[in-house]
């Protein structure tokens, strides 16, 4: 398995308000149906993605490799985080882990 | 409330009034080892359900802090529900929780659980659900208030009128893409656990996911479950009590039955018939119909607990 070497830049940022979600080079995945749309998310080195929950039921954001976890993200939350390395990042909910997605970050 | 020593549960009077109200939990009786379905109970069965001195109650998935479309009100529910176990005109042995006690694992929500359960002054066996485990201790604030006394993250087993109850945590460490998880430090405890018993003690086991694959495209199974069924298969009596699926679903399959119990907080769909399972918004005049308790009744001789699940539509 290759060496994932992401660093975790703004971790776990939960936001109820939508203001802090316009920065430029965002990217978003939004979860609804107890699904992460896109399911590939394609981005360049340096682009925060942020995760919003759209259900009304909690979700939570993990890393397969554990280098990034949101908090429990309740309806209109929102978690993001910054890909500082290239690679292809899994993750899925851990509370309905039949959800999955990956993160591919390219230089 | 009536006396222990006054139970005569169940008389037909209190299976009706039972299954009047079946949508808030449901009441087991253990029929000789075996829980039984009291709304299945034919005119014989359930004069000898009347020897039946133990009753216990299952409560699950309150989700204390819900408060979206489906139910703004599931406190309020759960409050009718514990007003319901008050009511019952035959005062059960104890209750188990099978877990989503809360919504979000805050201590607040937790604190409101506790005040509210603890209200219908019996003593409760919690397993939890996934939803109360994700606070920022992964879990601390649960097992500081329910772990004590327990193992792993909270598994455990106790005996109560002859019958074997054991309940197991199988919503910690969730494995990408799979569905419920007991682990092997579980299984090898459980294994333990049982190799003393005889195959005539009847055994309850219950968890929050159900321990078979009710649907696996929306997570409902455990995948290591089949290794608990197959620990069981020599135990004449096997009743498996589960939540998560916020409705019931039950299957008898040799000597073990399955059962699920309704929410106290909101429906979700049935398997395969939504986008995904999440909480199911029905009219408001329909919305006690869905949520509810069980009752499980316990006498001798007979092969299956009385299984009986009552509703809140009349609270």
């Amino acid at each position: 398995m290759k060496v994932k070497q992401f660093a975790l830049i703004a971790a776990a940022v939960l936001a109820v308000s939508h203001s802090d979600a316009a920065a430029a080079n965002d990217a978003t995945v939004s979860i609804s149906n107890f699904t992460f749309k896109p399911g590939d998310l394609h981005i360049k080195v340096g682009t925060r993605v942020v995760f919003r929950n759209e259900d009304d039921i909690p979700h939570r954001v993990a890393a397969v490799d554990g280098s990034f976890l949101s908090r429990a993200l309740d309806t209109d939350d929102q978690a993001s985080f910054t890909f500082t390395k290239p690679g292809v990042f899994a993750y899925y909910c851990t509370l309905h882990p039949r959800m999955q997605g990956k993160i591919i970050v390219t230089p | 409330m009536r006396d222990e020593d006054q139970i005569d549960y169940p008389s037909r009077r209190q299976a009706l009034e039972c299954m009047v109200w079946a949508g808030t939990g449901v009441l087991w009786t253990v029929s000789g080892g075996v829980p039984k379905s009291l709304g299945l109970l034919g005119t014989a069965q359930a004069a000898e359900a009347v020897q039946s001195p133990f009753t216990f109650l299952q409560i699950s998935d309150s989700h204390v802090g819900f408060n979206k479309a489906a139910n703004p009100h599931a406190i309020e529910t759960l409050k009718s529900a514990i007003g319901e176990v008050k009511a019952l005109a035959a005062k059960p042995a104890f209750m188990i929780h099978t877990g989503d006690i809360t919504h979000l694992s805050l201590a607040s929500q937790f604190d409101d659980a506790a005040q509210i359960i603890g209200g219908a002054g019996l003593d409760v066996h919690y397993v939890p659900g996934e939803h109360d485990l994700v606070d920022d201790g992964n879990g601390k604030l649960y097992a500081d208030r329910y772990g004590k006394g327990k193992l792993g993250a909270g598994w455990s087993s106790f005996d109560d009128h002859g019958v074997h109850f054991i309940g197991l945590v199988n919503v910690v460490n969730l494995k990408a893409g799979g569905l419920g998880n007991l682990g092997p430090e579980q299984l090898a405890w459980l294994a333990d656990d049982l190799k003393d018993k005889s195959a005539s003690t009847p055994i309850v086991v219950f968890a929050h996911i159900p321990l078979w694959t009710v649907y696996a495209d929306w997570g409902w199974g455990t995948d290591d479950g089949a290794q608990v069924l197959q620990l069981l298969r020599r135990f004449g009596s096997v009743t498996v009590l589960n939540g998560h699926i916020h409705q019931i679903i039950q299957k008898v399959e040799g000597h073990m039955t399955f059962h699920t119990a309704r929410s106290t907080a909101f429906p979700q769909p049935a398997p395969g018939t939504a986008p995904a399972p999440g909480p199911m918004t029905v009219p408001a005049d329909q919305l006690r119909k869905m949520l509810g308790i069980t009752c499980v009744a316990v006498s001798l001789g007979s092969q299956r607990l009385a299984i009986t699940d009552e509703t809140l539509a009349g609270s």
